[in-house]
């Protein structure tokens, strides 16, 4: 199994994370600053709708609005490497803590996904250029995804190995194994 | 434990993925039915140059970029009922068997994703327009993505049952009760 840096190394190449995409989030530091507030509080206002999400948030939504707001504007903080990797995961560890499928991040992430769309193309008035930036906010959402999700696997797996006794590399052989075997 | 069905639905329930959806994604069908095969190749390029994915689809890259020019075409059918589904889920099956890791999968669902907007914003003239029909695209893309990624874990519990011999019910129980104790 690669490392999670060797899994943030890969993706960061695999998605072509580039220089120019790095002075693109930067650029987009002050849109979110001031639009930001708008799609943090709208994202809470979805997770209250579902009974699911609504349990997990209630009491705490102040607090939990401001952790969100610290995520979003480490997005366009134009560094992301080591530190940046070790928050990324410590999100994806608090998710499994609580109990939250990693589907309700995806389901959220496409939330922000489409707010941020929408905000950089009713900024920009070039379309090509509106476009670049959606599409340079789009990896850096995606890298948070995989690595959350990643986070999540990993920890999913180690409560099997606590849980049971068996050594996470085990289990990890089974799975394949067993992969093997599906085929 | 709710059924993968039942996720599914509850998924289109929260990106609130409606008829509003499935009509603007049945108009997009044209464009895509132009620019695709574009699409398809350019993804193709980039699961290359990654040894990993190299390796998996070295030899019958042509085979592959069919059936990934289908399930592009399926986007846009405008049903996006139970057989869509269970297609979906049978995908996910197929990327745990060969041993692909689902961040691979989000990792190139990126490249789609950027590719459509820049194709919908150049190709759809009236801007909040291109940005309703991408929108809706975002939807069954994450919807996609979220069913691959159940299949994943499903799959992935079901091989760890059938090594260990563990029941797949006492798996899920061991894993609530270590969140329990954390």
């Amino acid at each position: 199994m690669p490392t999670p840096d060797e899994v943030f190394a890969e993706l960061k190449t695999m998605l072509e994370l580039d220089g120019g995409d790095v002075t693109r989030l930067v650029a987009l530091q002050p849109v979110f600053v001031r639009h930001g507030q708008r799609i943090t509080d709208d994202f809470y206002a979805r997770l209250g709708d579902n009974p699911t999400t609504a349990a997990l948030i209630e009491g705490r939504v102040e607090a939990l609005k401001a952790t969100h707001r610290v995520w979003m504007l480490e997005l366009f903080g134009g560094q992301y490497g080591p530190e940046y990797l070790q928050r990324r995961l410590r999100i994806g560890m608090a998710h499994v803590r609580i109990g939250l499928s990693p589907m309700y991040v995806e389901a959220v992430m496409h939330h922000i996904r489409a707010a941020g769309e929408r905000v950089i193309h009713d900024t920009f008035t070039d379309g090509a250029e509106a476009s670049a930036h959606v599409i340079s906010l789009f990896k850096i959402l995606d890298i948070d995804l995989a690595l959350i999700n990643l986070a999540y696997n990993e920890a999913r797996l180690d409560l099997v190995s606590s849980q049971t006794g068996m050594k996470r590399a085990l289990i990890e052989n089974l799975i394949k194994q067993g992969g093997k075997k599906g085929r | 434990m709710s059924t993968p069905a039942e996720i599914y639905e509850e998924l289109k329930g929260f990106l609130d993925f409606g008829e509003g959806d499935a009509a603007r994604l049945k108009t997009l069908g044209p464009i895509f039915a132009q620019h695709g095969a574009s699409i398809t190749d350019d993804f193709y390029v980039v699961l290359g140059k990654n040894p990993e994915t190299a390796k998996l689809i070295e030899g019958r890259v042509d085979a592959l970029k069919a059936t990934h020019a289908r399930w592009m075409g399926e986007l846009f059918t405008g049903d996006y009922g139970e057989g869509y589904f269970a297609g979906r889920m049978r995908i996910g099956m197929v990327h745990v068997k060969v041993g692909l890791s689902p961040y691979y999968v989000e990792a190139t669902m990126t490249h789609i994703r950027n590719a459509a907007e820049r194709i919908i914003h150049q190709n759809v003239a009236d801007r909040a327009e291109a940005t309703a029909g991408f929108t809706s695209l975002l939807k069954l893309l994450d919807l996609d993505l979220m069913v691959i990624n159940l299949a994943y874990q499903e799959e992935r519990l079901d091989l760890l049952t059938k090594v260990t011999g563990m029941k797949r019910g006492l798996l899920e129980n061991l894993i609530r009760q270590g969140q329990k104790k954390k």
